[in-house]
């Protein structure tokens, strides 16, 4: 009601659809429009507002103590402990979801930062270090090596 | 002379003033940076104030040749999809200043880095040139590199500081080869944006162009924004970062690959765009599902935050994947919004940092007894991250959420999922952990914010978020009529109004129903001819 008393409708309709919704007539009309929009939704939707608040006064205006267990016995609690919804929401959605998250965190530790990541790292640094071993300074060495590379050429244009 | 000028000047021409202050002189580095911060954000409300949402093209535009052989010029404008990016930017930026109080070695430096970050940020969105896009970009980024290797925390700094400088090195070479590649082959002989787009709309690239230079483009900028699976840079970076450092990178320079799809890749190959959208549309649950369920796992808050920032941008990319003027929209709000969670977040865990010398969350605690407004401002960041309406996210995620939903209803079904209920649980958990509960005796001296000065950097970002959450249409009026101008050759054809789902109007029944507008019925429709690569 407050999200349609601020005109939040009308903040996003022009969003929404190509083109901008009506200006509103004036706040009674604001008020009105879900009415007559869709008369079903919005009467249904008022008419619970109004069963909660006159069943509330009826049960609650006089009560010393909470009437309803003693009326509804095991509905009662039920209701008290909102239809256990926190006890199975924390079985199925929170559990599944905790299970998930071990999984994925898990192959963000070990596949991606390590494997992936850190082997990479790792095969650079040690080609790195392979390498500097052949870069000693010492011209016998690089000369040996340059005769070898020679070697090879000819013998794959050769043979 | 542009106002975009000296909003990027301030902060540039400050850097340069501060090499000539002596090192000693620590109140007045400050007050330099934080003066030259404050003046570039005063100058940016003033033009987003003045931005006239109803004029097409640039406003605010400078143009000077610099190498015109090359076609190289300094060309700076705004239209409605940076001029909100440049005001969050220089918001962030004043804000990052004020916060760099914990500073205490090297102050000059560390300033100066921060000043010459700001400018290279707000040039990077100013820029209508593509040289001088990447070439900002490119100086925010190394003084990044620079402030978390020296000034950062932690034992795994230099780790951190080794793996975000490759990462976002990769994703930048990507990036240039992408725009070179673009560059040469629109043929226009000229990096300037406005007229690369008018040619390319006269000259379209052929297709195997396009699928080779988006996917360049695409994966480039992805690994700057942190798309999955290239986001493992962020959470152990923004972990080691200096509090200012996170707060820029995280709230406002992620934004640059963001930007550099909507406004590079999209317009100027549109094709592609059809092509690889689908593909981004899954790799953003990757973003939603992953980066939620890895964040539920940490214990340092930083590196939570830090997961939660990869998650964030899931939704950007969905947005963008929608390829329609709500979903592209919504993915823009999404990153001014994200921009100031993301700097408000950084900024708070930076100061507990600075009062406890930790972020384990089970080291903490009880400490909104102790830190009643930095705990309050902390939850509000929290409730912002969750999607809370009121706050800029809300306005932003539900955009992306309508306008996803007309490309990709199973995809927007599962991001709600992921946005709602993982979002939800590691950020309430992480809330519990620090904020409630009994206080360790090692934190009884704890002390909260002491005066306005040292809350005014957060109660401004929070005063952005709950503006533009409470009146979102300050930046969508402004955006909506750009992203229609510049990315309609890569927009889906638009949707004939439904006025029975918001609008006043009654539906008329016997009007002719709108047509699917899901990708696979405009392709059978022929809306979307899928090209022959190659």
């Amino acid at each position: 009601m407050a999200g349609g008393l601020l005109g939040w409708e009308r903040l996003y309709a022009r969003q929404l659809c190509a083109a901008p919704a009506a200006a509103p007539a004036s706040f009674l009309g604001d008020l009105v429009a879900p009415f007559l929009h869709a008369p079903v939704a919005a009467g249904s939707g008022l008419l619970a507002v109004l069963i909660g608040l006159a069943a509330a006064y009826g049960l609650y205006a006089r009560a010393a103590q909470d009437p309803l267990p003693g009326m509804l016995g095991a509905l009662g609690r039920a209701m008290r402990n909102r239809f256990y919804f926190d006890e199975l929401y924390q079985a199925t959605v929170i559990r599944g979801h905790d299970f998930l998250a071990r999984v994925a965190d898990g192959f963000d530790r070990w596949i991606l930062a390590g494997v992936a990541v850190r082997g990479t790292h790792g095969t650079t640094e040690l080609a790195g270090r392979a390498l500097r071993l052949l870069q000693t300074g010492n011209l016998q060495t690089y000369a040996l090596l340059f005769a070898l590379g020679v070697g090879l050429i000819l013998y794959l244009v050769l043979f | 002379m542009s106002p975009l000028t000296y909003i990027l000047g301030w902060p540039l021409g400050a850097a340069i003033v501060l090499l000539l202050v002596p090192r000693t002189f620590r109140p007045v580095i400050r007050g330099i940076a934080i003066l030259a911060t404050l003046m570039a954000a005063v100058l940016a409300v003033k033009m987003f104030l003045r931005f006239d949402a109803a004029a097409a093209g640039y406003q605010f535009e400078q143009q000077v040749a610099w190498v015109r052989s090359l076609g190289l010029s300094y060309h700076v404008g705004v239209d409605g999809i940076n001029v909100g990016l440049v005001l969050m930017g220089a918001l962030v930026a004043f804000a990052a200043a004020c916060v760099s109080w914990e500073i205490r070695e090297r102050e000059k430096e560390f300033y100066l880095l921060l000043l010459v970050m700001t400018g290279g940020i707000l040039g990077a969105f100013a820029a209508l040139d593509l040289f001088c896009f990447y070439f900002f970009h490119e100086l925010a980024l190394v003084p990044t590199f620079i402030m978390i290797g020296v000034w950062g925390r932690g034992e795994q700094k230099d780790y951190a500081t080794f793996q975000i400088t490759l990462y976002l090195s990769l994703g930048a070479l990507l990036a240039l080869v992408g725009l070179i590649a673009l560059y040469v082959q629109a043929g226009a002989g000229t990096f300037d944006i406005p007229q690369l787009a008018a040619h390319l709309r006269a000259h379209p690239l052929s297709p195997g162009a396009q699928g080779f230079i988006f996917p360049l483009l695409l994966f480039g900028f992805g690994i700057l924004v942190s798309l999955w699976p290239f986001h493992t840079w962020a959470p152990p970076g923004y972990s080691a970062a200096p509090s200012a450092t996170a707060m820029l990178h995280a709230g406002v320079l992620k934004k640059f690959g963001l930007y550099g799809l909507i406004r590079i890749a999209l317009p100027l190959l549109p094709d592609a765009a059809r092509d690889w959208m689908p593909i981004l549309a899954w790799l953003c649950l990757g973003n939603l599902f992953y980066g939620g369920w890895v964040a539920m796992r940490q214990k340092d808050f930083n590196r939570l935050v830090g997961y939660s920032s990869v998650a964030h941008m899931g939704f950007v990319f969905l947005g963008i994947a929608a390829l329609n003027l709500v979903g592209i929209t919504g993915a823009v709000l999404v990153m001014i919004a994200h921009g100031f969670l993301a700097a408000l977040t950084f900024g708070l865990s930076g100061y507990l940092y600075q009062q406890t010398g930790t972020l384990e969350i089970a080291r903490l605690g009880g400490l909104l007894r102790r830190l009643p407004f930095i705990g309050a401002a902390l939850m509000m960041a929290a409730f912002a991250g969750c999607g809370l309406p009121g706050f800029a996210n809300f306005a932003g995620e539900i955009t992306v959420f309508f306008g996803a939903w007309q490309s990709y209803r199973l995809v927007t079904i599962l991001a709600c999922w992921g946005a709602l209920v993982i979002g939800a649980v590691y950020m309430l958990r992480a809330i519990r952990g620090l904020l409630h509960g009994p206080l360790p005796e090692a934190w009884a001296g704890v002390a909260d914010a002491p005066h306005l000065w040292r809350k005014a950097p957060f109660l401004l970002l929070l005063a952005s978020l709950l503006i533009f959450g409470c009146y979102p249409r300050l930046l969508t009026d402004k955006i909506k009529p750009a992203v229609s101008e510049k990315v309609a050759p890569a927009l889906a054809p638009e949707i004939p109004a439904r006025p029975g789902i918001l609008a006043r109007p009654a539906p008329d029944r016997d009007a002719p129903q709108p047509p699917d507008a899901s990708p696979a019925a405009l392709r059978r429709a022929g809306a979307f001819p899928r090209n022959s690569r190659g």
